[in-house]
């Protein structure tokens, strides 16, 4: 098994936090969990977080984890976090982040309460249609994209809305739907799930074939935009907060686990991955909990 | 499509009660049910008497405005947006002007309150009641909307002893009890083979399935069935008192209000008092009710 001598950035979602961190992933092994049937990101090195991590013992001096564990059910969770912590040298520190469902929540009830108070404003109905969707949409959406995108594309989200609900990735989102900014080849590509429903252009050949096969009843293949979410694991499946991600640390055997904000963290020269190295402001709103391998 | 002739109960009115919840709810109702038409929302497609089993996906099978009075328990959030602005189309559809609907549903808003509630408080002090009830509220919330076996990480947190009974008697009433009392939901689905075998094994069975092969090999392949997004076990969307009210109005329904669960403008209630407890005392199970006016 090789030895990770470098830090594990895992991370799963191609959004703007991989984006904006292209420049600072050197000198640290990246890894992508993706299913093995959807593209990945380019220079990353996939991984399959359902079969443990490839890596010897006790090997690596940190870890993060971006976004993943709300996409494995509570048992796969567990069985990740062990294996992080066999991984990890003595004194090694594990940081994992989520995203913040209890402040989606929040912000959910506070729109709620603003709606009722003013019934007659349109504006603050589509805020809390909003904020109810990004409590509820990926949980249950069956297409990629869901509901959220179709919401993103006909309706007009408040910008500063987008932000408050999902730091600087709200925003970004918005304009990716609306192909407002198409600065970046890569940033379209890098679109997340938001836009993973989109198909990509194929040439023509590739469209005939494609329609002939579709015709045939054998084999049943499907492209990897259209299968089912829970497959492909877009899916959050799991509700992560403050209380259960150092429930679930203490469980997996960690020690001085302690929840924090993403502008804080125990590891030694942390390259402050999860805020925006100009602005410093937060790239994606997270529940962030860290904890040392004894 | 076969139509279904409504059921006429005590001064002739016609009522339509639809829920999904088990069996007991409506074994412990079957008297007060009698002047109801009675459809349960089920995969099933075999209807024991006086149930019609019916996917609510689809059309009602009812002729239009034959209805007096309709309630909905807790069903809407086993269905897509779509699916329910459908269904509240075809009930509106199936009622008369001025019928009243009630209709019930676990409410977002009142469940994401209570999860905060007991997040902070087993922030402040992570007592070991405090960490089980807020265990509970987040499985609450998430478990039904994202489970995949039957019952979910609720019926693994019953099978783990870790529950408070006062708590959940208080948050899901009777529907726990009877929910905590059916430990294997979730047994291996027969396989084909084994379940012809049984059919023919019994002499009813197979004389039903010599009277209609076609419906009764798809009854066969329902109860095979486990998946809880394909059983409508699972909650597919969930709803507020704002954005219920905005359905019930987009789909021909107005004068939405608040109800309780004691009291209902349908005529009669206080005769049916469908929402009662065994005990008595609370609500069979707490939800948000809202009654509307066909208009």
């Amino acid at each position: 098994m090789p030895s990770a001598a470098s830090p594990l950035i895992i991370y799963r979602d191609d959004g703007l936090w991989a984006t904006a961190n292209r420049d600072r992933f050197e000198g640290l092994r990246v890894l992508q969990w993706r299913p093995s049937i959807v593209p990945m990101d380019p220079g990353v090195d996939r991984i399959d977080l359902l079969e443990g991590l490839p890596f010897a013992d006790g090997s690596t001096p940190w870890i993060h984890a971006f976004h993943v564990l709300e996409h494995l059910d509570l048992h796969e969770a567990r069985a990740f976090l062990v294996e992080c912590r066999r991984v990890l040298r003595p004194g090694g520190r594990l940081r994992v982040s989520t995203p913040e469902f209890a402040g989606h929540l929040r912000r959910y009830l506070e729109g709620l309460e603003r709606a009722r108070r003013r019934p007659d404003d349109p504006q603050a109905l589509t805020d809390v249609e909003y904020l109810r969707l990004l409590v509820l949409d990926q949980r249950v959406r069956r297409r990629s994209g869901g509901r959220m995108l179709d919401f993103l594309r006909t309706r007009e989200v408040d910008r500063e809305l987008a932000t408050r609900a999902l730091g600087l990735t709200g925003p970004f989102l918005l304009d990716l739907v609306r192909g407002r900014d198409a600065s970046s080849a890569s940033a379209n590509a890098a679109s997340g799930d938001a836009v993973a429903a989109r198909p990509p252009r194929r040439s023509l050949p590739s469209r005939v074939i494609g329609a002939i096969r579709r015709r045939l009843p054998w084999p049943r293949s499907r492209p990897w935009w259209a299968l089912d979410c829970r497959e492909t694991r877009e899916l959050e499946i799991t509700n992560w907060d403050d209380v259960s991600l150092v429930r679930e640390l203490n469980g997996a055997g960690f020690e001085s686990c302690v929840a924090m904000s993403d502008a804080e963290s125990g590891i030694e020269r942390w390259p402050d991955l999860d805020r925006c190295p100009r602005s410093g402001s937060s790239l994606e709103r997270s529940s962030i909990a860290e904890g040392v391998r004894p | 499509m076969r139509r279904l002739e409504p059921v006429a109960g005590r001064e002739g009115r016609r009522r339509l009660h639809v829920w999904r919840c088990g069996d007991p709810y409506f074994a412990e109702r079957a008297e007060r049910l009698r002047e109801w038409t009675c459809v349960r929302f089920s995969h099933w497609p075999s209807s024991p008497p006086g149930v019609h089993h019916l996917d609510l996906r689809q059309p009602l099978p009812f002729a239009d405005g034959v209805f007096d009075d309709a309630f909905t328990q807790r069903v809407i959030e086993h269905l897509s947006p779509e699916d329910a602005a459908g269904f509240l189309r075809e009930l509106a559809r199936v009622l008369l002007p001025g019928a009243v609907l009630r209709l019930s549903f676990p409410d977002l808003e009142e469940i994401a309150r209570a999860y905060l509630a007991a997040l902070d408080a087993a922030l402040r002090d992570p007592s070991d009641a405090n960490l089980v009830r807020h265990e509970w509220r987040s499985a609450e919330l998430f478990d039904p909307l994202v489970r995949t076996r039957s019952g979910g990480r609720m019926r693994e947190l019953i099978l783990e002893q870790r529950f408070d009974i006062e708590d959940l008697r208080e948050r899901f009433g009777d529907a726990f009890e009877i929910f905590a009392g059916t430990p294997a939901i979730d047994r291996p689905p027969p396989t084909a083979l084994r379940q012809w075998l049984g059919a023919i094994r019994s002499p009813r069975r197979l004389l039903r399935m010599l009277a209609g092969p076609r419906r009764f090999a798809r009854d066969l392949r329902a109860r095979r069935t486990v998946d809880p997004r394909e059983t409508f076990e699972s909650h597919e969307w969930m709803w507020d008192a704002e954005s219920a009210r905005k359905l019930l109005e987009d789909a021909g329904f107005g004068e939405v209000r608040a109800a309780s669960w004691d009291a209902s403008a349908i005529a009669g209630w206080e005769r049916f008092d469908l929402d009662r407890s065994r005990s008595g005392v609370g609500p069979w199970e707490p939800a948000t009710i809202l009654e509307a006016v066909r208009r």
